[in-house]
């Protein structure tokens, strides 16, 4: 039973002359559980639009995403909301912690939303991402590294099925950036979690098994690159 | 962590600027509890403060002044009446106590009141209540050169039993106004809550005849304090009419208390433009909320947008939000109660320093709730614009 479907699902914006334009329109992509993909594609190619509407931050024009047996286009914008609390962990970019929250905190805010403050579990990513030392600093005070790695137990802390991470290894030098990938597929695969990241970076996407290639999956991004090229 | 702890977490972020606008609110509710509360415990207490007394029979003025200075011992007599009009309204039957007052003089800007001794001893300024003198003391002897000192008065002029004193003409103290005569203090009033405590009471007759006073004045007093017969009422009336509507020599300021609650409506308008200005403060403090917590979600479009990715609904950030402004609110609440507390004791001790009456600033009031209700609304009204600023947030926008 595959965790994610997506069937002929469109998604347009309007530009400023408010004319209506596809950044996403893409026929068929599914995920099994567990299952880890690299989506890979050039920046501004819709990756981030395309994690948002798998998230249900934002809702499909046309066609429908299911995710858990649970077709979002289906669901009103709280009813998606609710979803991504209990099913979805994200990992941004720049990691977007809270900067005057402690460590356990950013992680506790990773379930607040969903199942509820579950302290024990929160401790134990925070322990498993090797930061039990450091569970009362505030996120400001902690390195680069350190921060993605509080990013991730966020991600992991409402037990998601699925997580989506968006660049996340875009603001590491390349040693930090190996060891965060290789720890965000671990920590997926032992909460039995599917991921779906999100790069440029073609030598993270040739370390996964399935890679995507964004820019061909997603039809309207030709039509973009086209309609630029005119 | 729950939508109330994220809110703490927020105002906590932001101290200096939170605890500005909490300080307005609390300013505010001090202010409104000031002018509402400790107004009406004035009028209580001072309406209260008769000293067991229905009337003050004066020389022909204003009835406030004469109740001012016969049972409050404010402001100066307007004038004084004869003996035999004391002895004629003691006599009457609708009249179960009367006792003269002749004031005039003063110790050290503390005012000599002259009366008679049964006053102190016999008279109740309260139901149950007479005056008790402190063990070691006694009363006056009628006539003699003989003091007794009401416990504020004593307290402040650091009087004991067997002291002596020269009195100084006049309410106002002249060191040049020297009497010659010399009081000896016999006993200190316990205290009473009531006037009485801020004077030093001596013989009616020291005062008549003090050195320097008009010797054609020796028999005369400056008012009658009148206790009427349980429930008669009627002979209120009929001395109001004898003294006021059918002769023009005396005033029967009748009942007591009503002139004292005439001189605090009087008062209204500047009460009501106390309010007015507790009602802006209120406003401001309201305006300030708005404007910390807009910019704060101004600020806060990066975490409102990580909130909604990690699942929150529009809804939890509109009531974080508000949570924030109920937080501002409530502490500010907090803070008004305790200054409050602090500015009405500093007024209350003044007033009882000034007029002698111990008001109770905690005395159940409506001011009490509706303050902390009205502030909630503005609270509520005030975070209303914040909170949908947070709603409206767009996560994608923000979440760059």
């Amino acid at each position: 039973m595959p965790l994610l479907e997506i069937s002929h699902s469109v998604k347009r914006f309007k530009d400023e002359a408010g004319q209506s334009h596809p950044v996403i329109d893409i026929d068929s992509f599914g995920l099994e559980e567990g299952e880890q993909v690299a989506l890979k594609g050039p920046s501004g190619c819709g990756k981030t639009t395309f994690l948002h509407l798998i998230s249900g931050i934002l809702a499909v024009d046309e066609g429908s995403i299911q995710v858990a047996d649970t077709d979002l286009s289906q669901l009103s914008e709280a009813g998606r909301d609710r979803f991504r609390a209990k099913n979805i962990g994200y990992v941004f970019q720049s990691f977007h912690l809270m900067r005057d929250y402690t460590c356990l905190e950013n992680v506790e805010l990773g379930m607040s939303f969903g199942p509820g403050a579950d302290q024990k579990f929160a401790r134990s990513l925070l322990e498993r991402v090797g930061l039990e030392h450091r569970l009362d600093y505030r996120a400001s005070a902690l390195s680069v590294g350190q921060q993605q790695r509080v990013a991730l137990a966020r991600a992991l802390a409402n037990r998601p099925k699925l997580v989506l991470a968006d660049e996340p290894t875009g603001s590491l030098d390349e040693e930090n950036a190996r060891v965060a990938l290789s720890l965000i597929r671990e920590l997926c695969q032992e909460n039995g979690a599917a991921l779906i990241l999100a790069t440029h970076d073609q030598r993270i996407v040739e370390s996964f098994e399935r890679q995507v290639d964004f820019a061909a999956l997603n039809k309207a991004s030709a039509a973009n690159a086209g309609g630029l090229a005119q | 962590m729950s939508p109330i702890g994220m809110a703490a977490k927020g105002l906590k972020q932001r101290l200096v600027s939170s605890s500005i606008a909490a300080s307005s609110v609390a300013l505010s509710g001090c202010l409104l509890m000031l002018v509402w509360a400790l107004k009406s415990e004035a009028e209580r207490t001072f309406a209260a403060a008769d000293g067991g007394f229905d009337a003050v029979l004066g020389p022909r003025g204003s009835k406030l002044q004469i109740v001012l200075n016969a049972l409050y011992h404010l402001d100066e007599s307007p004038g004084l009446i004869r003996w035999n009009d004391y002895e004629r309204i003691k006599g009457n039957r609708a009249v179960v106590a009367a006792y003269p007052i002749a004031v005039g003089d003063n110790y050290l800007g503390i005012r000599l009141v002259g009366t008679a001794r049964e006053y102190l001893e016999n008279h109740e300024y309260r139901e149950g209540r007479q005056f008790k003198v402190e063990a070691g003391g006694a009363l006056f002897q009628q006539k003699a050169l003989e003091a007794v000192a009401g416990s504020q008065a004593a307290r402040q002029l650091g009087l004991g039993v067997g002291d002596t004193f020269h009195p100084y003409h006049g309410l106002q103290y002249n060191a040049d106004a020297r009497h010659e005569e010399i009081y000896t203090v016999t006993g200190i009033l316990e205290p009473t809550g009531t006037p009485a405590d801020k004077v030093i009471w001596i013989p009616v007759e020291g005062i008549q005849t003090m050195s320097g006073h008009d010797p054609n004045a020796a028999t005369d007093v400056s008012a009658v304090l009148v206790k009427l017969r349980p429930g008669a009422n009627m002979a209120g009336f009929q001395l109001d009419m004898l003294y006021n509507k059918r002769g023009d020599r005396l005033t029967f300021a009748w009942p007591a208390s009503r002139s004292i609650l005439q001189f605090f409506e009087k008062l209204g308008w500047f009460d009501q433009v106390l309010q007015a200005i507790a009602g802006m403060v209120a406003i401001i403090a309201g305006a300030g909320i708005t404007a910390v917590l807009y910019n704060a979600m101004n600020e806060r479009q990066r975490d409102i947008a990580v909130w909604r990715a990690l699942g929150a609904r529009r809804r939890t950030v509109f009531s974080i939000a508000l949570l924030e402004s109920l937080g501002i609110t409530m502490s500010g609440m907090v803070g008004s109660f305790l200054l409050y507390g602090m500015a009405g004791s500093g007024i209350a001790r003044f007033i009882r320093n000034e007029a002698g009456v111990a008001m109770d600033i905690f005395a159940m009031n409506a001011a009490f709730w509706w303050t902390p209700i009205g502030l909630l609304a503005i609270g509520l009204i005030a975070g209303l614009a914040p909170a949908l600023k947070a709603y409206r947030t767009d996560v994608t926008k923000n979440l760059i």
